[in-house]
């Protein structure tokens, strides 16, 4: 049976780009959706809610999105669910540091909310399809 | 609501938050006293909302202010770079980008943003 992609978790402190996200995701993707506007809250509310798929901010006071990544990782549950980290910061250099923590793919801002949804679903089937195959 | 007036009052509220956070940051530039010197902290705080700002109104339809964002933040991010109090005429620069994001997020509207008029008739929700 093929899974699809159901349930998000997206992390983002700052509100207006946490709403205009929230719309494209929940009312244009359609997708179930845990909010979460910090790192400690999304490593306290993400394991109950077993998402397909995280979606990070990179740029967080306090706990930054590369230290929830990893304590993300840690939680065994999560393992292996994959990440992407959504950021202004994403220079190669930066993104390329990303993708060596462990990153599925990086989606920079400013990004268009109408197209959004079919972006996060084209890296969750590439991410599958890598998943599957090793 | 519809989803077109979901995204509408979004883009307005964006709209609002973004004078506000530009008056923000204009009194955080603003030096605190007659020395005309600028606490560095004060140019991390301006950073930071420049930062948000720039990845923001270009993902809210306004690229042109994302552009004009950009610039300065880019600018903040050398400043922040530089050991102790900010001089005067180091001020100059950030602070003629910051009167022209002024300038180009006063001369926008909300229905000027790409998602104002955005076609969502075709989108339907997968779930």
């Amino acid at each position: 049976m093929t899974k699809e992609l159901r349930r998000l978790t997206y992390v983002e402190d700052e509100p207006d780009i946490r709403s205009i996200t929230e719309f494209a995701l929940k009312e244009i993707g359609g997708y179930e959706l845990d909010v979460c506007a910090s790192g400690p809250e999304a490593i306290d509310r993400t394991p109950a809610f077993e998402p397909d798929l995280i979606i990070l901010d990179v740029m967080m006071p306090g706990m930054d999105g590369i230290e929830t990544f990893k304590r993300l990782r840690a939680i065994p549950k999560l393992a292996d669910t994959p990440i992407i980290f959504m950021t202004a910061k994403a220079m190669k250099h930066e993104t390329d540091r990303y993708r060596q923590l462990g990153a599925v793919d990086v989606i920079p801002k400013p990004f268009d909310p109408i197209t959004l949804p079919d972006r996060v679903l084209e890296i969750w089937r590439q991410a599958r399809k890598v998943a599957v195959a090793s | 609501m519809t989803m077109q007036e979901q995204l509408r009052a979004l883009v307005e509220r964006h709209h609002v938050n973004l004078v506000e956070q530009i008056s923000t940051v204009r009194q955080l530039l603003t030096p605190p006293d007659s020395s005309g010197a600028l606490p560095a902290v004060r140019v991390v705080e301006a950073e930071s909302i420049m930062h948000q700002m720039k990845g923001t109104a270009g993902s809210m339809g306004f690229p042109d202010i994302g552009a004009a964002a950009t610039a300065l933040d880019e600018t903040l991010k050398t400043l922040k770079k530089l050991p102790g109090p900010i001089a005067p005429a180091q001020l100059e620069l950030p602070l003629n980008q910051l009167a022209t994001l002024q300038r180009i997020t006063e001369s926008t509207t909300p229905a000027m943003s790409k998602l104002y008029d955005a076609d969502l008739s075709s989108l339907a929700r997968r779930a």
